[in-house]
């Protein structure tokens, strides 16, 4: 099924192509002006509870929110990576979103990969999913934990903690540094130590989960939280509201299809389904890791000029580059980062609900600022 | 003292009002003086009610000479209503009262007429008003009827007391008859000097009337049982609508509702034993509850004429310190702190209602006291909304002459506390020569005349307050104020928070109590499920009648045939029949 997943560059993307010219517009419902009783509330940019720096403008009649309008660019980024050889592109590149830097670093290489000759190695391409799945694992456990943390429930949060520790830990001793960075390259996937293993992630991460969705107080405050069911989500969001959206097996330029995964969903849409999903994921994601093994590969490709574009399902869901290069420079760059999508879902979740409900509907939706408020220069 | 003189005084004052409004009202404010020194000389408990009204009347009085700006009629039909109560009050017997009571009621529906946006609430004003007559004049021909006297003399039965105090509770706004207080001051855009005469004084004729009536009827325990919970419903039920109020004058005409409530309890608490120490404490209650309710919402309305326009959020208000002094002491004696009379008169509910509870093991009082506790807490919101909104944060600072009158009568407010023992009689007066408190200066609530239950001193807590107050500045001096920019999350932008949102949050917890309707862009409730419930049933019935009125006089001349021969056959069989 064709779906749109938004704009990228001069292009609409879609599930199965891409288009040039926008996207066909949504008819939104007609915006009001401020409203008798109302007021506009700001939080952020520099608040106590917010991860990053961003803007919130909260439209409220007090506790019950009309509307929110979040505003990523309050400290926009200027990134010069026009004109820089690809290498040096991607150091900057893989250190927009460190979180997700895998996510990046790995769907600008694919975009140059697929108008480029030369022969792609499996191997390679194995553990570039290897590390997309861990940086999966591990933001998906924060997640869960930034939830945990804004209900003040401790105990799992800093169990989480452990284990993102133990989960950076291992990408660290795998790759050489646990954020990935320095770790992809057009022909190889750098690795340190080919010897590690995740069976103690599994199994401490089983004894955590029940316990956290057994708790009926913290439940409570996620249930009927923030529910979305919108054909345009992507990522855990849209899974949780019952599509069955997923890069990884909508674009085969990673051969996730040599790996036998499910892909996890829940119908209801709120932060409570959104919990689910993510949890789920990370059983999925050490389900593929244990079918990759482990070793040390290379590739050859040889750059041309053109244009093309690159995508991955990263943790928060699609995640899109448009290169363009000349001359082995990078000439033109865009990015559909899912944060910007799901910064859209989460202010239209957020109308009707109410200020207590806030952080733990925000933290469900994974958003991370960092890959918004850039700009290639 | 002659009290022809003062009626002749306040129909003077009216007759000079529609010529010259200053000097009417100067005339009035003369008279209601007087007014106070003939409840000053009567020396019996209905004494304190004459000085009470007559305080009301003489600041809402003067409060008018700066004020009145509303063409004619306001001033001498403001006059004519304070004529009306000070003869409900002064009357010994059914007849002058009830006269006393219709020429206010009708006063105050011709002001809340001439100043109408809408026809409606000047008609629910003299719907409710009339009910409430009807019922009193009920009770008053019953009286009649057993004694085969007029004047007010002792009742053989609770009967006359039961059917008035029911009209009586209509007129003070009680549960579920909120309706009767509130909207005729909010939507009929009452002004302010006659929304302080018609919350502070009109619904204490109507406590004078239920006291005057309890002390006449024989003791009716269950009765005042009822009355006890009734009125715990009405300070629940008035302080919530008062903290969701949006309304300048609604707010406070909830909080009188809120305040009528409480009084009543001290009334029902009386009636359960009233020839007892705990009993006599009740009444003495009601008297200081009476006082502080009705001095402090004078000053309360004053403040929310001082202000143009409505809607709390929309309102244009120039405050200074005088205004915001005064807004503090008034809200916080309407909110019961000492050592305001507002405080005094909450701690000897309080404490009435303790006592009850503890004297009798009965969970009436208990619950009763729990409600009004809670209550209470919508009542300090409400009052803490009105005078930010008002005074304190919003409005632009500057000279306001009408500002001047709250603030006098603040300052009344919180003095007349540290002279609250006037109010109880000698066997609640003590002192603890142990704990430095002078003979004199305590106020005890009592079980019998020999065992205390609980102590007040509203002198030391005022006096310790300025002695700890003048210490501290003693030893650290005058305060180091370090005046920064607002810190708000790091933009220069500063938003205001509205008075409709101070009271979401209520507003959304108590959704299915307050009819809350939520939608995309606006917010509604019912200020008043019960009004809205009676205006529904008797728009069905309206309904109703019209229908059978259609199909019952159809036009059709076959049917009047019918009816007609239907009526000559029962009246042929009733004649054979009789």
């Amino acid at each position: 099924m064709k779906r749109i997943i938004g704009k990228l560059g001069k292009y609409c993307l879609y599930s199965d192509s891409v288009i040039e010219g926008e996207c066909p517009e949504v008819k939104e419902e007609e915006e009001m002006g401020r409203v008798v009783g109302s007021f506009t509330f700001t939080y952020g940019p520099s608040a106590g509870g917010l991860f990053e720096s961003v803007k919130m403008e909260i439209d409220t009649f007090g506790e019950y929110i009309r509307k929110i309008a979040v505003d990523p660019y309050f400290k926009l980024r200027e990134i010069k990576v026009l004109g820089k050889n690809i290498d040096d592109a991607l150091l900057l590149i893989e250190r927009i979103n460190a979180s997700f830097s895998a996510s990046h670093s790995i769907a600008f290489i694919s975009a140059i990969e697929k108008f480029s000759d030369g022969e792609t190695n499996p191997d390679v391409s194995y553990l570039r999913i290897l590390e997309i799945e861990l940086e999966r694992i591990r933001n998906n456990l924060f997640v869960i934990e930034r939830m945990a943390e804004s209900a003040g429930f401790l105990v799992p949060a800093y169990q989480l903690l452990y284990l993102i520790e133990k989960v950076n830990r291992k990408i660290g001793k795998i790759f050489g540094h646990r954020y990935f960075f320095g770790v992809n390259s057009l022909n190889e996937v750098r690795i340190i130590d080919d010897n590690v293993k995740f069976d103690d992630i599994e199994r401490e991460f089983k004894e955590i989960y029940p316990d956290i969705i057994k708790n009926r107080i913290f439940i409570d405050r996620l249930q009927n939280n923030g529910v979305i069911k919108d054909e345009r989500s992507i990522g855990p969001v849209a899974r949780a509201a019952g599509f069955e959206y997923d890069a990884r097996r909508e674009d085969l330029h990673l051969p996730y299809n040599d790996f036998d995964f499910s892909i996890p969903r829940y119908d209801t849409g709120d932060a409570f389904g959104r919990l689910i999903v993510r949890a789920e994921e990370v059983f999925e994601s050490l389900r593929i890791i244990s079918q990759i093994k482990l070793k040390r590969a290379r590739q050859s490709i040889k750059v041309n000029e053109g244009e093309g574009i690159g995508r991955v399902e990263s943790p928060s869901g699609d995640l899109a580059y448009n290169v363009s290069i000349s001359n082995g420079k990078v000439i033109d760059l865009n990015l559909l980062s899912p944060s910007s999508i799901n910064i859209k879902f989460f202010s239209k979740s957020m109308v009707k609900n109410i200020f207590t409900d806030f952080p733990f509907n925000w933290e469900s939706f994974g958003i991370w600022i960092s890959e918004v408020g850039v700009k290639f220069v | 003292m002659n009290l022809l003189i003062v009626y002749l005084g306040f129909i003077i004052s009216a007759l000079i009002s529609i010529f010259n409004k200053k000097l009417g009202y100067t005339f009035s404010a003369i008279f209601s003086s007087i007014f106070i020194f003939y409840g000053v000389s009567v020396g019996n408990i209905f004494g304190y009610f004459y000085v009470i009204a007559g305080l009301v009347w003489l600041f809402s009085s003067i409060f008018s000479i700066f004020y009145d700006n509303y063409g004619r009629w306001l001033s001498p039909l403001f006059i004519i209503s304070i004529l009306g109560m000070s003869v409900a009050f002064t009357s010994n017997n059914y007849v002058s009262f009830l006269a006393g009571w219709e020429i206010m009621t009708i006063g105050s529906y011709a002001i809340i007429g001439l100043n109408k946006k809408i026809d409606y609430p000047a008609f629910t004003f003299m719907g409710f008003g009339e009910l409430s007559t009807v019922l009193v004049l009920a009770g008053f021909l019953y009286a009649y009827n057993v004694t085969g006297n007029l004047e007010f003399t002792s009742l053989p039965t609770a009967l006359p007391l039961i059917i008035s105090t029911f009209g009586f509770m209509i007129k003070m706004g009680i549960f579920p008859f909120l309706v009767t207080e509130w909207l005729p001051i909010a939507h009929g855009n009452s002004p302010a000097n006659a929304s302080a005469i018609l919350s502070a004084s009109m619904t204490l004729v109507a406590i004078y009337g239920i006291v005057k009536m309890a002390l006449l009827s024989p003791i009716l325990p269950i009765f005042g049982y009822i009355i006890m919970s009734i009125g715990g419903f009405s300070v629940f039920f008035g302080a919530l609508y008062a903290y969701v109020s949006n309304h300048v004058k609604g707010l406070p005409a909830f909080s009188t509702i809120e305040n009528n409530g409480a009084i009543l309890t001290s009334i029902g608490a009386y009636m359960i034993l009233p020839n007892s120490t705990l009993g006599y404490f009740a009444l003495h209650t009601v008297i200081v509850f009476a006082f502080a309710h009705s001095i402090a919402k004078t000053g309360i309305f004053l403040i929310s004429g001082s202000v143009e326009g409505e809607d709390l959020d929309h309102i244009q208000s120039i405050r200074n310190k005088l205004g915001k002094i005064g807004g503090i002491l008034l809200t916080s004696s309407m909110s019961g702190l000492l050592p305001n009379i507002g405080g005094v008169a909450t701690w000897s509910l309080l404490q009435t209602l303790f006592m009850e509870a503890y004297a009798f093991h009965s969970f009436i009082p208990i619950i009763v006291g729990s409600i009004v506790a809670m209550g209470e807490g919508f009542a300090t919101g409400a009052m803490i909304k009105f005078i930010s909104f008002t005074q304190i944060f919003k409005g632009k600072e500057g000279r306001n002459v009408k500002l001047f009158v709250p603030f006098l009568v603040s300052l009344f407010v919180l003095f007349s506390g540290s002279l609250s023992y006037v109010f109880y009689p000698k066997i609640f007066i003590g002192g603890v020569q142990s704990l430095g408190v002078i003979n004199g200066l305590l106020i005890f609530s009592k079980l019998s005349p020999t065992k205390i239950f609980g102590g007040i001193s509203p002198l030391y807590v005022l006096f310790l307050i300025g002695i700890f107050s003048v210490i501290t500045l003693a030893i650290f001096g005058k305060p180091k104020v370090r005046r920064t920019e607002v810190w708000n999350n790091g933009v220069k932008k500063v938003e205001s928070y509205t008075a409709f949102a101070f009271a979401n949050n209520i507003r959304m917890m108590l959704t299915k109590l307050l009819r809350t309707k939520i939608y995309l862009h606006s917010l509604e409730t019912s200020a008043d499920i019960f009004w809205e419930f009676m205006y529904r049933l008797s728009k069905k019935y309206v309904d109703f009648s019209r229908s059978l009125a259609r199909s019952y006089m159809n036009s059709d001349i076959m049917w009047y045939m019918i009816y007609m021969i239907i009526a000559f056959i029962i009246v042929s069989i009733l004649v054979v029949i009789l």
